[in-house]
């Protein structure tokens, strides 16, 4: 077995494996914290000023937008330039009755976050696709047609804005079944539902890079071949 | 060409943007500079095991 | 089981018998992690059982982070096994490790009790803190958090000091410097931010490199050392094999990361990092199976021609489930994950019971699988035996557990595909989307298959207790 050429052979050499094992790992961390830091400053809240530039000058500044990105309408549309769907944002409309100032956006989402985290949502739904697989995907929620005027949901729930209508259902989810399958009653206040609708309108805001794809079409649109695009 | 090299659209450039407008250029990329040095490792691993003989 | 800490087969080896400690908790939360499954399936059929009781967020909370948490307890089980063995000393601070030990048990009572009874908190910091994170898999309250850091940081220095007090094999180098990674990303989930896309973003850290990293590195550490002390390979074999799985798992798996950042808010240009670093996650899994295949057939030749009679092999049960780990883990993570890996497939898959397949058979082939392999070789030690036979339990554990766990995941691939197709594809993933889908007769069967199959994997489970608790006073009076 022990022949000149095999005992030459860089191949079986543990020392090779090792230290090419640890070059390996080394130099694939050090180009992992590379790209965090280029993706951090991505993916990093912007301002209030961006977002008011990004509306003005009809422009993608940041891909988490402010907190107060809730004082504006969002749809989502397809972009020739980008080869899928993405927020668009603007113009203002109000949200809960209201224009929230940078610091009560910011409070609001906060508190809309913060409870999203401890009603667990994340262990039935799914947030941008993270979580569990037991009830719908909420990371475009808000621009789903079942919430907007003459939709079934916000029918359901006897309100006239979208925001009254989802904070309405996240309080007393049980008294709106969709679903044999229903949402159970989680003790969210008034105030928390207020929070949560800011956190998915917020959320719908993110530039996903075209996740979900076709979102909500509406299974009438669907048969008769028509678009999302509203 | 039919796709391949395509006009940088993301949100916000930067370096590996620019990289990801080739096709397959960035990981082509990063895949050379994690392997790549493992040739030096080879021929020096190599030298050593001709000294110890 | 029961009785193994008292056999003093050990001759005094105390970090062994903790290892059994370690090995008894896992067991019960492995069946705690089952029980809550079949609640969370039988939910999937009939909503209303235990709605607003024990509602499907519950169930599913307490099964996934039972998994997580046995599974550690398993690893930390098999970590002090080993180490007297590897480093050819005792294990310096068992004291403290036995202490560790109770703090960590304690704490994960609470908290299950907590996500038991108590659920759901407001929306306050202080339900961060003390009920509930909200956060899949690491929900954990904060305070838990810090303690298990505490836990853990002592678990790490006792395997640090005994490493560098004894012997330093190529195992145990490996072993030491994985679990330093494997500690320190548990830091990076432990924030909070208003930011989701910031959120998710870190908390990827903690999950995949933990899972399709460090946890792989692991796996590939134990199965050495079991390959060694089941069949007798050849150490120097073993290491090299070890070396080439480190270099091939940390270099997919660390940039393979990429694979979650395709529609979290990222950019990009992590498309083509994420398809084409992760698209390589399977080769190292190739590997691992080959080398364990071929390390047998290679030991048993040897011994065919030394003119021996029999198998080779000192502890079937042990063999058996490593060998279902070799491949397990080749078609759980690297052929399930590859399915959905790439982003032209995974923006229709993304967040579907796709997910949910890949997951259990992931994680039943590359975890649970030699997992349960250690604590049979725990037994065969705990018990002195020289050769551990596989009983008729053994069989119908192993048996039962694989082709539930494969049937399981078969059957949630199909209500994946439906899933994908009508309500991806079609109808473009809107609240009526989702529930025209899981509407649908071929998805709602597949659901009904998967409770079936839930249900084998448990009896499967009985059987495994039962032979575990039977096996080593058996197997002993025997011999």
């Amino acid at each position: 077995m022990a022949n000149e050429n095999e005992n030459l052979s860089v191949w079986t050499s543990i020392s090779f494996w090792r230290r090419s094992a640890a070059w390996v790992t080394g130099f694939a961390v050090i180009l992992l914290i590379w790209l965090t830091f280029d993706t951090m400053g991505q993916i990093s809240m912007g301002t209030d000023a961006d977002l008011k530039k990004a509306v003005a000058e009809k422009k993608e500044l940041n891909r988490v937008p402010a907190p107060t990105v809730i004082n504006y309408h969002i749809d989502y549309k397809m972009s020739k330039r980008r080869g899928h769907e993405v927020p668009v944002i603007g113009p203002k409309e109000p949200f809960f009755g209201k224009e929230w100032s940078p610091k009560e956006a910011a409070a609001l989402l906060h508190l809309g976050k913060l409870t999203s985290q401890a009603k667990n949502c994340m262990d039935c739904h799914t947030l941008l696709g993270n979580g569990a697989y037991y009830a719908p995907d909420l990371t475009k929620a808000w621009l789903d047609p079942a919430w907007q005027k003459g939709g079934p949901m916000q029918a359901m729930t006897g309100k006239n804005t979208k925001e009254e209508a989802m904070a309405e259902f996240l309080q007393h989810p049980s008294q709106y079944p969709t679903h044999a399958r229903m949402m159970p009653n989680l003790g969210i206040t008034a105030k928390e539902a207020q929070g949560l609708v800011a956190f998915l309108k917020h959320m719908s805001s993110i530039d996903t890079n075209g996740f979900p794809r076709n979102f909500s079409k509406t299974v009438d649109q669907f048969k008769t071949g028509g678009s999302n695009a509203h | 060409m039919y796709g391949l090299f395509e006009p940088f659209t993301d949100v916000v450039p930067s370096f590996f943007g620019w990289l990801n407008e080739g096709p397959l250029t960035l990981t082509i990329f990063l895949h050379t500079i994690i392997i790549l040095p493992m040739i030096w490792i080879y021929f020096d691993e190599k030298k050593k095991l001709k000294n110890k003989k | 089981m029961l009785t193994s800490i008292k056999t003093n087969e050990f001759a005094g080896s105390e970090s062994k018998k903790l290892a059994m400690m370690y090995f008894r908790v896992a067991i019960i939360l492995f069946g705690a992690q089952l029980l809550m499954g079949l609640i969370a399936a039988i939910q999937f059929l009939a909503p209303n059982f235990l709605f607003e009781v024990f509602d499907f967020s519950v169930a599913r909370m307490v099964h996934i982070n039972a998994l997580v948490v046995w599974m550690l307890y398993a690893m930390i089980g098999s970590v002090y096994y080993m180490l007297p063995d590897e480093t050819g000393i005792e294990t310096v601070g068992i004291g403290l490790g036995k202490l560790a030990f109770w703090v960590l048990t304690a704490a994960v009572t609470v908290v299950v009790l907590v996500f038991i009874f108590i659920q759901v908190g407001s929306g306050t910091e202080s339900s961060i803190w003390l009920i509930n994170e909200g956060r899949e898999y690491l929900e954990a309250p904060r305070w838990a958090d810090i303690g298990i850091v505490v836990v853990v940081l002592t678990f790490y220095w006792n395997v640090f000091a005994t490493y560098m007090k004894g012997r330093k094999t190529g195992i145990m180098t490996v072993m030491v410097a994985n679990l330093m990674a494997l500690a320190g990303l548990y830091l990076a989930g432990m924030f909070f931010t208003d930011n989701i896309s910031m959120d998710q973003y870190w908390w990827w850290w903690v999950i995949h490199l933990w899972v399709e990293a460090t946890w792989e590195v692991f796996v590939g550490t134990l199965a050495a050392y079991a390959l060694i002390k089941i069949i007798d390979a050849k150490r120097e074999i073993v290491e090299m094999w070890l070396w080439i799985e480190v270099l091939m798992l940390f270099g997919s798996g660390i940039l393979g990361l990429g694979h979650h950042y395709f529609w979290i808010g990222t950019p990009e240009y992590w498309w083509e990092i994420g398809a084409l670093f992760s698209a390589l996650e399977p080769v190292p899994l190739v590997a691992m199976f080959v080398h364990v295949l071929y390390d047998w057939g290679k030991e048993q030749g040897i011994a065919k021609a030394e003119g021996k009679q029999g198998a080779v092999m000192k502890n079937g049960p042990a063999m058996a489930w490593i060998v279902t780990n070799a491949f397990g883990n080749f078609l759980g993570a690297g052929i399930w994950g590859f399915f959905h890996t790439l982003p032209q497939v995974n923006i229709y898959t993304h967040g579907t019971q796709f997910t949910a397949a890949h997951g259990h058979l992931a994680f039943f082939g590359a975890y649970a699988t030699i997992l349960i392999g250690m604590m049979y070789l725990g037994i065969q030690g705990a018990y002195g035996i020289d050769r551990l036979k596989a009983t008729f339990k053994s069989k119908m554990a192993i048996v039962l557990i694989t082709f539930g766990v494969l049937g399981m995941t078969v059957a949630l691939t199909i209500a994946g595909y439906e899933q994908v197709l009508v309500e991806r594809a079609e109808l473009g993933a809107g609240w009526n989307a989702f529930f025209v889908a899981q509407n649908l007769p071929w998805y709602v069967q597949a659901q009904v298959w998967r409770a079936i199959m839930g249900v084998v994997t448990f009896v499967g489970f009985i059987y495994l207790v039962w032979d575990l608790l039977t096996i080593g006073k058996k197997e002993q009076t025997a011999a």
